[in-house]
């Protein structure tokens, strides 16, 4: 039962219902792509943190088993950022627990179930700071046999040490959720301030790499005295033994084991106790009237700022575009740097500047908006198909809206370049208009990928948000599209001058736009619609 | 008011509606009768333009479904089985964009949602979130959303699942008031009593095909619709037995 139970979470994730509704897509291999992107991404990143490290503390100070410490508190750390978020979602708030319930399967096995799911993210996460950490020290420095199979059995139970905190942090975000009135608000407020954190660390871990590696005694002398359990797990394979190695099963395995206990007996008691809600008092006032059109589109956005998951994913394509404009404008030294020893003072800069334009304005098309809202609709879709308002105009409905929440970013974005960089008229006009266009540009092709790939069955919209085909292709195809565009750039900008370049690619995405909006909408978007 | 025309319907090769003709006449209440899987939900989802149509018409007061599907949409209302709502609006919130939608003029939106708030009992919880709401409520606001533009047709698919007695009652009441003002009610139910002491006109569907329809009293004589309704499933299942 256990392996049906997972079986079926895992095809809800990896496979999806096909237009017609019989036959099923399967895109895993699509999620395979995405999984070993990230992998490489991150894990050469903490290649290069743990070479640092490495030398810092295996060669005469020999510190080999705080390596192997600080190996395991960033699995940790990254084990928990993968998994707190969808912790509470998928354990106490996924809509099929009453019916799982109801059968005779044991509240135990259910449990398993989706710790299992949830762990399975704890690990990837996990294993992609630990490996580049084995991986560099085992290059580098003999270990022993029982040092190895420490390694691997710290690589499978400190993703579970992460796991134990997430649930503690998810139960807690429970029992304090039922208490707020803006539940969606205080979830995405927590998440932006989680993420500017987790990014501040991340543009900071090369400092905080050096400043690690040169305090060697004083990091030993922490973990020794207040992080036991990564103290624990770093000698355990260092200085493998009977006493270290049961030291950090006892420190990883424990916390876990108790938990599973207490869960295991509240259970059924804490997702099926009716959480209440703070009620709000109605009183009969004036109506705001808008046109179907705008009453569709204000809908949209309510949707958007309403969902914690689809404000969270589609919002920070938005903070995003303005943050990296602050930052390439006020940091862009190694860009001027690099292409003006390479290409000479005026072009170099030149070639800075538009490349820096390019990357502001084309980091707009993570902003994932359009591409969620038809799955969004759902088991609601019906509530637009039967009213009175035309296929097109729905459409274009959820175009306005996207373009509502997102031009204005855009927007700031290129009056941000506008103050930092020293740009000429026409880098001016174009860093606002290049991004604007942009914007637009990912409305329409973000609601044809959502057409083309629907996922209108979902039990719980983060699926819909950050699980279907369509969200993984705006994740892909978004980062695929900005290095695409910063080569072109680079490559169009030897034969024509850079201002030119900027002013093509705009009059390109506009090309783009015009066909979606005189050919593709009114013709195949509508008919797909209609088919759904 | 309503005229369904030889509506044929297929998913792939099966044939879930086959040759249907049906009229409603305005201020009438038609009740639509079968088993699970006969076509009930699929002939009312064509009628509300929800499905494509593959063979046939479907009229909304004179108006093709085919051809002007909005100004169909714009006569009628339609309660699916499953009050599946946004969640993330409130019922005032819902219901104000329900009217946007039809294009119900401002002072006539706020009289008739608090008319039929109060009469289902849900003036109180209209400003709560609709992710809060019980199924029930969700039904009602979904029937008080049907009521809003005062459509001539509301369409109805098994509209008492999850109702209180109370609002059963209510909703019973209304639609027999709504048809001395003429508007037509054509809805599914399994519930046989209820068609049968509710509706002037009951069609009975059995795998896409329609079985009997007419008057209450021509359908049933002096039988009960259960036992009518009884012995043309055996009558269809002996035929189906013989066929083999």
């Amino acid at each position: 039962m256990l392996g049906k139970l997972v079986a079926i979470r895992m095809t809800s994730i990896f496979r999806e219902k096909r237009d017609d509704g019989k036959k099923k897509r399967n895109v895993g291999l699509l999620y395979a792509f995405l999984a070993i992107y990230m992998a490489l991404v991150f894990g050469f990143l903490f290649w290069n943190t743990f070479g640092t490290l490495f030398s810092a503390y295996c060669g005469e100070a020999q510190l080999d088993w705080l390596y192997f410490a600080m190996a395991a508190s960033m699995a940790a750390m990254l084990g928990f950022i993968g998994s707190v978020f969808i912790t509470q979602n998928q354990l106490f708030e996924a809509k099929d627990n009453e019916l799982l319930l109801s059968m005779p399967i044991k509240p135990s096995v259910i449990l398993v179930s989706r710790l299992l799911t949830l762990y399975v993210w704890s690990f990837f996460f996990g294993a992609v700071s630990s490996v580049p950490a084995f991986v560099v020290y085992f290059l580098n420095k003999e270990l022993a046999p029982l040092g190895i199979a420490a390694f691997v059995a710290e690589l499978f139970l400190v993703p579970l040490l992460a796991l134990t905190v997430s649930i503690l942090a998810a139960w807690v975000l429970q029992f304090f959720s039922r208490f707020v009135k803006h539940k969606s608000l205080f979830v995405i407020i927590g998440t932006f301030v989680f993420l500017g954190l987790y990014m501040y660390v991340v543009n900071k871990l090369m400092d905080f790499t050096d400043y690690l590696a040169e305090h060697g005694t004083e990091m030993g002398n922490l973990f020794k005295s207040r992080l036991l359990p990564f103290y624990a797990c770093g000698t355990a394979v260092s200085d493998p033994g009977p006493v270290p190695l049961a030291l950090m099963l006892a420190i990883t395995l424990l916390p876990f084991c108790i938990l599973f206990f207490v869960l295991s007996k509240t259970f059924v008691n804490l997702i099926t106790t009716k959480k209440g809600y703070a009620k709000v008092k109605y009183k009969a006032g004036k109506l705001k009237v808008t046109d179907p059109v705008s009453a569709v589109c204000r809908k949209e956005m309510l949707r958007f700022v309403k969902s914690s998951a689809y404000a969270v994913n589609g919002g920070t394509g938005l903070l995003m575009q303005i943050v990296l404009a602050v930052l390439i404008s006020l940091k862009g030294d190694m860009f001027f740097t690099i292409l003006t020893s390479a290409m000479g003072e005026e072009r170099g800069k030149a070639a800075a500047v538009t490349l820096i334009i390019v990357l502001v304005a084309f980091s707009a098309i993570i902003t994932e908006i359009t591409i969620c809202s038809i799955s969004m609709e759902g088991k609601m879709l019906w509530i637009l198909k039967s009213a009175p308002v035309s296929s097109l105009d729905i459409l274009k409905a959820k175009i306005r809206a996207h373009l509502y929440m997102a031009v204005p970013f855009a927007a700031v974005a290129g009056i941000v370049l506008n103050i930092f960089l020293p740009l000429n008229p026409i880098q001016r006009v174009m860093a606002v208009v290049l991004p604007v266009t942009l914007q637009v540009f990912n409305a329409y092709f973000g609601l044809a990928v959502n057409l083309k790939y629907p996922k209108l069955d979902w039990v719980n919209e983060a699926y819909a948000v950050k699980q279907s085909t369509a969200a993984t292709i705006g994740a892909l195809g978004g980062m695929g599209t900005i290095i695409v565009a910063a080569i072109a750039a680079m490559i169009l900008g030897n034969i024509i001058p850079y201002d030119l370049v900027l002013v093509l690619l705009t009059a390109l995405l506009l090309l783009g736009i015009l066909y979606y909006i005189f050919k593709y909408l009114p013709g195949k978007g509508v008919k797909r619609f209609e088919e759904l | 008011m309503l005229r369904i025309e030889h509506l044929t319907k297929r998913f792939g090769d099966k044939v879930a509606v086959n040759d249907l003709t049906l009229h409603i006449e305005p201020g009438e209440i038609y009740g639509f009768i079968g088993h699970n899987g006969a076509g009930k939900t699929t002939t009312i989802k064509s009628c509300v333009g929800l499905l494509h149509i593959d063979e046939g018409e479907i009229f909304i007061n004179g108006v093709s479904v085919k051809k002007e599907p909005l100004k169909c949409k714009q006569m009628i209302a339609y309660i699916p089985d499953n009050p599946d709502l946004y969640d993330f609006m409130s019922g005032i919130k819902y219901l104000n964009f329900v009217a946007d939608v039809y294009k119900v003029p401002a002072g006539v939106r706020e009289e008739r949602i608090a008319k039929y708030a109060d009469m289902f009992g849900l003036t109180s919880e209209l400003a709560n979130g609709i992710g809060n709401y019980s199924h029930g409520m969700k039904q009602k606001l979904a029937i008080i959303s049907a009521l809003i533009h005062e459509p001539k047709l509301i369409i109805m698919d098994e509209p008492f699942v999850g109702l209180d007695p109370k609002a059963t009652y209510e909703v019973k009441e209304l639609m027999k008031a709504l048809c001395k003002e003429g508007t037509a009610f054509f809805f599914s139910t399994h519930v046989l009593e209820v068609a049968e002491k509710l509706c002037d006109h009951i069609a009975i569907i059995k795998n896409g095909k329609l079985v009997v329809d007419g008057t209450v009293e021509s359908v049933k004589g002096d039988s009960s619709l259960e036992d009518i309704f009884m012995e043309l499933e055996e009558r269809s299942e002996g035929g189906n037995n013989d066929a083999r």
